[in-house]
């Protein structure tokens, strides 16, 4: 689903990924936790294509095409989504508004008849109760004003409703509470399926209890230093990430 | 035109007015207000003490006018809409005077309106006074002409009047649009606010100057000032100009102006989510216009605005 050779990205000429490699195939979850500074959120936001970012070598492939130079709605057409560290503020913008909006671009994309307005109320309605959002969120502007797991929730409730081949969670767990983290495992475990992939990026192995990854990834000064199972997670949690950072 | 505009008698007072000189042909009588039409050009409008206009007196203009003098008071009491619109994409009006005089507790909601009309040339000079608890709530909406000038000069005369001015300019393809606002506060525990958005794009250029001054003898003041601005491309311009002549220490003032292009971090985050960059440009620009549309009491006369 997503192959990542060799990538270095550089923000403001500073050498962030240094080499970066990643096999990531069609229905399998992988988690990349690592110490502040590692370069984490910085894959993410290169994935989604993120303009700041340069990539000065290597290259990312989603689904057999290479995407170094596609826009960011170019990869969300072919089924990329990011699930943002720090969802933007967006004044003025109807949060279903904007849902229904993008959710329809996907959708002619595909070739596929848009919803109407009443359809796809009913049908965000339905996914925002499964991740403990209510109505009332539907009718604000975009994320303004949101809690911290509001906006996080808010996330979530796009990726159900938009349905990406390749999600990209970006510490969608900080600012999670323990009932909200269930909730969000168990929306996000009814993604599961074959022809869908994960990345999930976090700092604590608490949302692993709930979507538990196939391969966890340690990241340590712009690669990978180490890749195991989901004990890897745990043994980290208990002795941090001392280890990795001598090398 | 007429049974197409929203203009019609059912809605509100239509006071045609081309080349400056008034038409009464289409106007249905009685009205609730005395009409004396200037045969230079404008007219005098008066609504007596303690009257409540019931619908908006809509003044329509078309053609060209070189000047146009228009006067309209409300006496004690009275309570009125009026909407100034310009509908014709050929309208040249220079020199056009409009002043509002607000007895004691008058109250007046005021619209100009012009939707985008790529050739015209208006220019409208308001003088507004305002006797003691006066309120007038101004909406300038100016969508795009060949050059578009308003000018506001107000004066508070009387204790506890209040202004509230709200203004949406843009500026396209070599239009200059420019709002000229000063608001002078001559009386103790007036009020007035401005808050005015716009935006400059291709070759347009918007001016905003917008100015308070508070005298000496007036206290416990307030007034407030805000424009917000798009630039939208590296070869439009604006030009914000805040002014404030403060007299008096009993007062409490602001004002903010900013300049800037769309948020970078919202655009992208909606082309995250499959939507095309220029799609997301207009999503937010229609957001930032929204913000002072969403505003206006009155709004059926904008029609099909496709303001963005």
């Amino acid at each position: 689903m997503l192959v990542i050779k060799n990538l270095h990205v550089s923000v403001d000429d500073k050498p962030i990924l240094k080499g970066l490699n990643l096999h990531l195939p069609p229905g399998k979850v992988h988690a990349i936790m690592g110490p502040n500074g590692s370069g984490k959120s910085t894959l993410a936001n290169v994935l989604a294509g993120k303009p700041s970012y340069t990539i000065t070598d290597g290259e990312i492939i989603l689904k057999g095409v290479k995407i170094n130079e596609l826009k960011p709605e170019e990869r969300a057409r072919a089924g990329l989504f990011l699930a943002s560290q720090y969802p933007v503020e967006i004044p003025g913008v109807n949060n279903l508004y904007f849902m229904r909006t993008a959710y329809n671009e996907l959708r002619k994309h595909r070739q596929e008849a848009p919803l109407d307005t009443i359809d796809f109320m009913a049908l965000a309605k339905q996914k925002a109760h499964t991740v403990g959002l209510s109505e009332s969120f539907l009718n604000r502007a975009v994320n303004e004003g949101f809690s911290g797991g509001e906006k996080k929730r808010n996330e979530i409730l796009q990726m159900l409703l938009l349905e990406p081949s390749m999600a990209v969670m970006d510490e969608t767990d900080s600012g999670l509470d323990v009932d909200a983290l269930r909730l969000i495992g168990t929306a996000v475990n009814t993604l599961r399926q074959a022809d869908r992939s994960f990345l999930i990026i976090t700092h604590y192995p608490r949302l692993l209890d709930y979507i538990e990854p196939d391969v966890v990834h340690v990241m340590v000064q712009g690669r990978f230093q180490q890749s195991g199972s989901k004990a890897l997670a745990h043994q980290l949690e208990k002795e941090g990430y001392g280890e990795f950072l001598t090398v | 035109m007429e049974n197409f505009s929203p203009f019609n008698a059912k809605r509100c007072y239509t006071l045609p007015f081309n080349h400056g000189l008034y038409q009464p042909g289409s106007t249905i009588m009685p009205l609730p207000f005395v009409l004396t039409p200037n045969l230079q050009g404008g007219m005098e409008l008066r609504i007596a003490e303690n009257t409540v206009v019931d619908k908006p007196i809509a003044l329509i203009f078309s053609g060209r006018s070189e000047s146009m003098h228009h006067r309209v008071i409300l006496e004690n009491g009275a309570k009125a809409t009026m909407i100034h619109a310009i509908l014709d994409p050929q309208a040249e009006l220079k020199q056009q005077a409009l002043h509002i005089d607000l007895s004691p507790r008058a109250e007046l909601e005021f619209y100009h309106y012009q939707p985008e009309l790529a050739e015209a040339v208006v220019h409208t000079h308001y003088f507004i006074h305002q006797e003691t608890h006066s309120q007038l709530r101004g909406y300038y909406i100016n969508l795009g002409g060949k050059s578009l000038e308003t000018t506001i000069s107000a004066q508070l005369k009387g204790e506890y009047a209040h202004l509230k001015l709200t203004g949406f300019y843009k500026a396209d393809h070599q239009q200059l649009v420019r709002q000229t606002l000063a608001i002078e506060h001559c009386a103790s525990h007036t009020q007035s606010q401005q808050f005015y958005k716009g935006w400059a794009q291709a070759r347009g250029q918007a001016y905003f100057d917008g100015k308070i001054v508070v005298a000496k003898g007036a206290q416990k003041v307030e007034a407030h000032q805000t424009n917000r601005n798009l630039l939208l491309s590296k070869t439009a311009s604006v030009e914000t100009k805040p002014q404030l002549e403060i007299y008096n220490d009993d007062v409490i003032c602001s004002h903010g102006a900013t300049v800037g292009d769309l948020d970078e971090e919202a655009l992208f985050y909606l082309q995250s989510r499959g939507v095309a960059y220029q799609t997301a440009r207009h999503i937010l620009m229609e957001a930032f216009a929204n913000e002072i549309f969403n505003q206006l009491p009155e709004s059926w006369f904008l029609g099909e605005v496709d303001h963005v």
